[in-house]
């Protein structure tokens, strides 16, 4: 076992790990944050039906409302209560069939297509299938919750994903501070007796869990950006993707994930498990975490939501967040509510080289702040490497949120990239146009002179007297004397 | 970002802990050569706060948030440690006002300077009064009170009747007294040289600063690649000149423990702004400060190159930054 260059060890700090997982009750209306409806006013849709590109219905019942807005459009669903599946899922004969009708998202954050993943590597034989178990950010404990409760389910999955995807082996990677879940899921592979199952304890320190840094610690292999896990013989599922594939095989999908809601402006820390779609407000409010719902903790200081985790989740004031249209999605994995006092300012860079000893990706944040929008220097000190695991910002010094300048200048080199494709095409356009004319004026000359040749191949009539009177002159038929006389 | 997650280090505390770690030097300082430096430090600094916020008054900024994290105060510090200290207040603030100014807010203030601002103060002192920055007191014959030596940094040029008591720095009596080894009746044998580097003062200085450095490497607030291959460097080719020389040449350990070596190895290289950045390219820049400090000792116009190394290797840092850089990425 040996931990790989950079990252921090942090207290896990998983709060809601004493409780089960609690079910959220069906809300009234369930909400879609998506773009290209598929679906008008007033159908009636089945779980698992398409209802826009990419988003399924997470349970059977009308659409009651679809608003456009600028960027995105939001559908509201009224659910009937029975969650009737559509015919696709409940006929699906084999297991690739099964997860196609079930429509899988990756529950590990980057929201790939399961079926894509798979179908790309269907039976490739390559060498290793990794389940990411790690759950290295704190806080976030759903992982390690559906682990703790339904260790033969996730097991059972990873059965499945094996069979696909025809892997030699299967590494299990948890970090080694979730002691009960790895008893869990030891007790669950003896129960299997699947040999190519191996579970692999990884040291605890984040950002372990983050796909580039986990396959790096386990085999060695450096991926750059555009790299897939499968370059180097490995495919990367997470463990509560795995657990979606029992169920959807099985051929009961669950259009839904565990969320973890934590932090210390929340009443009850806990995990709940609640379907796509449902509203965050329903979803707090149910688990009595409703910002500004407690009475007892008098609010001071700012108080931020954030929609992922404490560290890669995405930044907002309760005010700025509108809870009731934002809601669960396979992406998220924890609602971290805080308040703090505190606030530190930013102060110059003094190049103290912290955030260089962290970063788990060997990158330079002290040359990539300095050079936050110079394109060249970016790209040579490979900003787009960066995970954006925010292990940079925990350390500086200067209290500067490097990851955030980050941000910044990734649109800065995409927008460069993309301006630097529409100059290509437009330069293929041009160039395209300017053959065209060429043959054009070539054509056109050509059909001139194709004119002018039969002008000259079939003559008027005129000029066909003129010829005949000229034949008939040579051949003396008409004398010029007779003429004049 | 949670505030809980962040470590608790800021640049304040940095620079408050560099300052803590420069006492045992100092104190050394001030017992074996003159308390006076104590007052060279209280007015550098004084001075320096001012010239800072005057400033970052003419910049429109706050003074305050520039003056908060205190790293004007650790290179007034630094500068103040550097300069011998009989030099007089008015040339001594006028190095303290270069130092702010064209060493620091003409970049545009803190982590914008290329170069070290101490050393910009140093270098600007060293060659706008030669005289008085080449002359030392010699604690060994020094007869002066503290009072006496005030007195005397007052006047606008140094009085030369303080010619008796004062003396060339450390190492460069040891350079003149091997020249003219030769030509002396009694040479003097690498035995009496050796006897006079360790009865003087600097290697009981160097070594507070030594501490100082240690403790600071245990804080984590440096790293140490600078200071250790600065340290190596001299020593190697301090050793390797002794070994090769004929004449009496002060020993590699004893090249390391007089001179500047701790104070700058530890205090001024290690200053992150104007230093490479990845280990590698730190590791570099520490192996050029001590070959330049070294060249400049030995063959110089100047006794100590210390403050000329740092800023000449203060050039080459970003070039070495982008050297290993793309040799990193090949």
């Amino acid at each position: 076992m040996s931990a790989f260059r950079g990252g921090i060890a942090l207290a896990p700090n998983k709060q809601g790990l004493s409780k089960p997982i609690t079910v959220v009750p069906l809300p009234s209306e369930l909400v879609f944050n998506t773009n290209k409806p598929l679906v008008n006013i007033g159908d009636t849709v089945l779980a698992g039906q398409n209802i826009a590109a990419n988003t399924i219905a997470s349970t059977s019942g009308h659409i009651s409302d679809i608003q456009t807005h600028r960027s995105h459009s939001t559908i509201t669903l009224i659910p009937d209560g029975e969650s009737k599946y559509t015919p696709a899922i409940t006929n699906a004969e084999n297991p690739i069939a099964a997860i196609e009708a079930a429509g899988l998202t990756g529950l590990g954050g980057a929201g790939f297509s399961t079926l894509k993943k798979l179908q790309s590597q269907q039976c490739a034989e390559l060498v290793t299938l990794v389940i990411n178990a790690a759950e290295c950010e704190p806080m976030i404990a759903c992982d390690e919750a559906l682990m703790l409760e339904h260790a033969p389910q996730v097991i059972s999955g990873i059965n499945t994903l094996m069979q696909i995807t025809c892997c030699l082996q299967c590494i299990i990677a948890i970090e080694d501070t979730k002691i009960a879940a790895i008893n869990t899921i030891k007790q669950a592979l003896v129960d299997s007796a699947n040999p190519k199952l191996q579970l692999r304890v990884i040291p605890t320190r984040y950002p372990g869990g983050a796909e580039t840094v986990l396959l790096r610690q386990l085999s060695g292999a450096q991926l750059t950006k555009s790299q897939r896990p499968a370059d180097h013989d490995m495919l990367c599922f997470n463990v509560a993707t795995a657990y979606s594939v029992h169920h959807a095989v099985a051929n009961q999908p669950i259009f839904g994930r565990v969320v973890t809601i934590a932090g210390n402006a929340t009443n009850q820390p806990c995990n709940v498990s609640a379907l796509f779609g449902t509203p965050l407000t329903h979803l707090l409010q149910h688990t009595n975490n409703l910002p500004g719902s407690s009475t007892a903790n008098p609010p001071t200081g700012k108080m931020t939501i954030k929609i992922g985790g404490p560290l890669s989740g995405r930044e907002s004031n309760a005010s700025v967040i509108d809870l009731a249209n934002t809601a669960v999605d396979p992406n998220c994995n924890a609602i971290i509510i805080e308040r703090t006092n505190q606030t530190a300012d930013e102060q110059a860079c003094i190049r103290c080289g912290n955030c260089a000893d962290v970063c788990p990706e060997s990158l330079l944040p002290q040359q990539l702040f300095r050079y936050q929008s110079n394109v060249d220097k970016l790209n040579e000190y490979q900003l787009l490497n960066c995970i954006e695991c925010r292990c940079c910002d925990l350390v500086c010094p200067s209290a500067i949120q490097l990851t955030d300048y980050f941000k910044q200048s990734k649109q800065i080199l995409q927008k460069q990239s993309q301006l630097q494709v529409d100059a290509q095409l437009a330069e293929a356009r041009y160039a395209a146009r300017e053959t065209r004319l060429v043959r054009k004026a070539r054509e056109r000359e050509q059909e001139l002179l194709e004119k002018k040749r039969k002008v000259a191949i079939a003559p008027t009539p005129a000029a066909m007297d003129i010829a005949a009177a000229l034949a008939r002159a040579k051949a003396g038929l008409i004398k010029p004397s007779d003429k004049t006389s | 970002m949670s505030i809980e997650l962040r470590s608790s280090n800021s640049v304040t505390s940095v620079m408050l802990l560099v300052l803590l770690a420069l006492i045992p030097g100092t104190a050394t300082y001030a017992w074996l050569i003159s308390p006076i430096v104590i007052i060279n430090i209280v007015f550098c600094v004084l001075i320096a706060i001012a010239a800072e916020a005057v400033c970052m008054w003419l910049r429109n900024r706050s003074a305050l948030s520039a003056l908060s994290d205190g790293s004007i105060i650790l290179a007034a510090t630094l500068l103040a440690l550097a300069v011998p200290p009989q030099l007089p207040f008015w040339q001594l603030g006028l190095g303290t006002v270069a130092m702010v100014v064209l060493g620091k807010q003409l970049y545009g203030g803190l982590g914008q300077n290329l170069f070290n601002p101490a050393m910009v103060g140093f270098a600007f002192l060293m060659v706008s009064f030669p005289q008085t920055m080449t002359i030392w007191i010699d604690s060994q014959q020094q007869s002066l009170s503290m009072g006496e030596l005030i007195q005397a940094k007052w006047p606008l040029s140094v009085n030369s009747q303080w010619d008796s008591i004062t003396q060339a720095t450390p190492l460069e009596s040891i350079r003149l007294a091997s020249q003219f080894a030769a030509d002396q009746v009694a040479p003097m044998t690498q035995v009496t040289l050796n006897q006079y580097v360790i009865n003087g003062p600097w290697p009981v200085i160097n070594l507070g600063f030594l501490v100082g450095g240690l403790w600071l490497l245990y804080k984590r607030v440096i790293s140490w690649h600078i200071p250790l291959s600065v340290i190596a460097t001299l020593f190697v080719l301090h050793g390797l000149l002794s070994l090769t020389s004929a004449q009496p040449q002060i020993g590699a350990t004893l090249a390391i423990a007089s001179g500047a070596t701790m104070l700058g190895a530890f205090f001024i290289a290690t200053d992150p702004v104007t230093a490479a950045t990845s280990n590698v390219a730190r590791v570099i820049y520490g192996i050029g400060i001590g070959s330049l400090t070294f060249v400049i000792r030995e063959w110089g116009g100047y006794p100590e190159g210390f403050a000329f190394a740092v800023l000449l290797m203060n050039m080459c840092a970003p070039l070495i930054d982008l050297i290993l850089n793309r040799y990193a990425q090949r």
